[in-house]
């Protein structure tokens, strides 16, 4: 039972994290899209930046199909997340692993990747993803119908809550071998230079850094464990 | 505007649930196993940087916030505090 406990708070923690950005979410959609539109948003798309993207191409009335493009390519990185999801549940059927892959985002993918051995099961990832998801849509919708009951400053200070989490899940990593420091510095790095690239659309650009990294981390663990 | 909605499904839905249906009946080399070990970190250090620099109003902020973040994390402070610490963190110093 205990576990099972301890996946719920990971999902609430991703969902403080989403809270804001939620909330932002129904602020920023609420003179483009209606109440139930906005949900079914939420609902459906399940994913913050591509959300936000479609908004914004919505308000400069970019085509359906520019739209749709944008946000497959932006989106295409939960292809590298899920491929590594769905080898830590390869004992599970196929119907249980479709339907975890279906919720993975970044932050559900970064904090099931750093839970335990024994809680990398279905039931344990479906605890972490599903209230994760509840919090997205739910506030989503909270921050269309009541985006005004949460003050301009604690929205921008709420900015942060997502990085606080991932840099929160880097340091115990990096506490058992400096070779994880060595991975996310490169993919910092990669990343900062591949943005800079402006040709590069941000989808390729985080692809590219993530799998150049990891790469990287191969590399390192191939020429034996002299470092 | 639900047609669109619909397409957005489509669209990100099929890269998530692509791998479902292939991994797990392979058996993957070793070299692969490494390489998708790494990812989760690699993300990481992505998914924070430069992102963090348009996080709150000011690249400053975002970078005070994120150390902060990492402060409490050395500290070995719980997951769910270190998230909701950094946030209060932020609003004051905004």
């Amino acid at each position: 039972m205990n576990i099972y406990r301890k996946s719920f708070m990971d999902g609430l923690t991703i969902g403080l994290g989403y809270l804001p950005v939620a909330v932002a979410f129904g602020i920023t959609a609420k003179p483009l899209l209606s109440a139930f539109e906005t949900f079914l948003m939420s609902f459906m798309v399940f994913g913050g930046a591509s959300q936000f993207l479609a908004l914004q191409m919505l308000s400069a009335s970019s085509s359906a199909a520019a739209i749709i493009i944008a946000v497959f390519v932006l989106n295409s990185r939960h292809f590298v997340m899920s491929f590594k999801i769905n080898y830590d549940l390869k004992r599970e059927p196929l119907l249980k692993k479709l339907l975890i892959s279906s919720y993975v985002t970044d932050e559900s993918f970064a904090v099931s990747a750093s839970v335990e051995d024994e809680r990398k099961d279905f039931a344990n990832y479906f605890i972490i993803f599903i209230t994760a998801y509840i919090f997205w849509v739910a506030f989503s919708v909270v921050g269309y119908m009541a985006g005004e009951i949460m003050s301009e400053e604690w929205v921008a200070a709420s900015g942060i809550a997502l990085y606080a989490l991932f840099i929160a899940l880097l340091v115990p990593a990096i506490r058992t071998h400096h070779k994880y420091l060595i991975v996310a510095v490169l993919g910092m790095v990669l990343h900062f230079v591949f943005t800079a690239m402006h040709f590069i659309p941000s989808g390729i650009a985080i692809i590219l850094a993530m799998v150049l990294a990891a790469l990287f981390g191969l590399i390192l663990e191939k020429r034996g464990d002299k470092i | 505007m639900i047609l669109l909605i619909l397409a957005l499904f489509a669209a990100t839905i099929i890269t998530r649930i692509l791998p479902a249906f292939f991994v797990g009946g392979l058996n993957f080399p070793h070299w692969l196993v490494t390489l998708l070990n790494y990812i989760p970190y690699a993300a990481l250090g992505v998914l924070i940087f430069p992102g963090l620099l348009t996080a709150v109003e000011t690249p400053l902020q975002g970078i005070l916030g994120g150390l902060f973040a990492m402060v409490l994390a050395i500290l070995r402070v719980p997951l769910f505090f270190v998230v909701f610490g950094a946030i209060i963190f932020v609003y004051f110093l905004i």
